[in-house]
């Protein structure tokens, strides 16, 4: 084998090792960011494409951070209309009210404790999925990503302070969402009114 | 610090961001504050239900072995 191929190679080998075990992180944030799975798994595929592309001269910072950088910025790019038009309405930060909150059609949970925890992923998801860009972003990086402060400030590109009242913010209208949930779906498992 | 700064800092207490400053500042407001003292019980609910709930999405775990693969064979990786 030339060197050329075992160098070759020896670099798939270890992008696959370093990069491919975040896929689940990359295409979480991608979904949560584009509301919608076909675009979200062309993004991290981008994502990826893009990695590779620079994995030569990649040393640092940690992989998972550097990943959800990349594929933020394939989604921005991807629907920066869209983005740009909510970043816009997100600058004033105070009054951002949550979409429009779905009203549950079921006439009452499950006895089946499976299908009732399954019901609160969905309506967990929903209700993060429905935040306003900036909130959604900041909160998918720190509760799903479980990244830091520091982290998420330099993948956004804002200072510490605005990562701190964004999840502030994302999470009190997270508690107000929770509460029109819960009103709608009282003893939804686990979750109880929020005070 | 007052209620409107302990809103934000107090979730430095939540996400154990000891090193983002001001918590001793949050803890001392927060015992003497009973409505910041019930957003902390809040929120810290509401953490610990979050992180006990699968939040990524099931078409991560539905379609992660094809999208798996194909990103892979994209990058020119066998998995």
């Amino acid at each position: 084998m030339t060197t050329e191929a075992n160098y070759k190679q020896e670099k798939a080998r270890c992008f696959r090792d370093d990069a491919l075990p975040y896929l689940d992180d990359v295409f979480a944030l991608a979904r949560y960011l584009l509301r919608n799975a076909e675009d979200a798994e062309d993004a991290v595929q981008e994502c990826y494409l893009r990695a590779l592309r620079h994995f030569d001269s990649y040393h640092g910072p940690a992989m998972k951070p550097w990943l959800l950088a990349i594929v933020r910025n394939v989604c921005n790019a991807k629907f920066a209309r869209l983005a740009k038009q909510e970043i816009t309405t997100d600058v004033s930060e105070g009054d951002s009210r949550p979409e429009q909150i779905p009203i549950w059609q079921e006439n009452s949970p499950s006895p089946e404790a499976a299908l009732i925890r399954q019901h609160d992923n969905d309506t967990l998801r929903r209700l993060v999925a429905a935040l306003p860009y900036a909130f959604r972003e900041a909160i998918v990086l720190r509760e799903v990503n479980n990244l830091s402060y520091q982290e998420i400030a330099k993948i956004v590109g804002v200072p510490v302070g605005t990562v701190m009242s964004r999840l502030a913010r994302a999470r009190s209208m997270l508690r107000s969402a929770w509460n029109v949930a819960e009103g709608a779906m009282p003893g939804v498992a686990g979750l109880g009114r929020l005070s | 610090m007052n209620c409107t700064k302990s809103e934000v800092l107090l979730h430095v207490l939540i996400d154990g961001e000891r090193d983002a400053g001001h918590t001793s500042d949050v803890e001392t407001h927060v015992a003497t504050c009973s409505g910041c003292t019930e957003n902390l019980k809040t929120f810290r609910a509401m953490r610990v239900a979050m992180a006990g709930a699968d939040l990524k999405w099931d078409g991560a775990i539905a379609f992660a072995p094809s999208h798996r693969g194909r990103t892979a064979f994209a990058c020119g990786v066998s998995l």
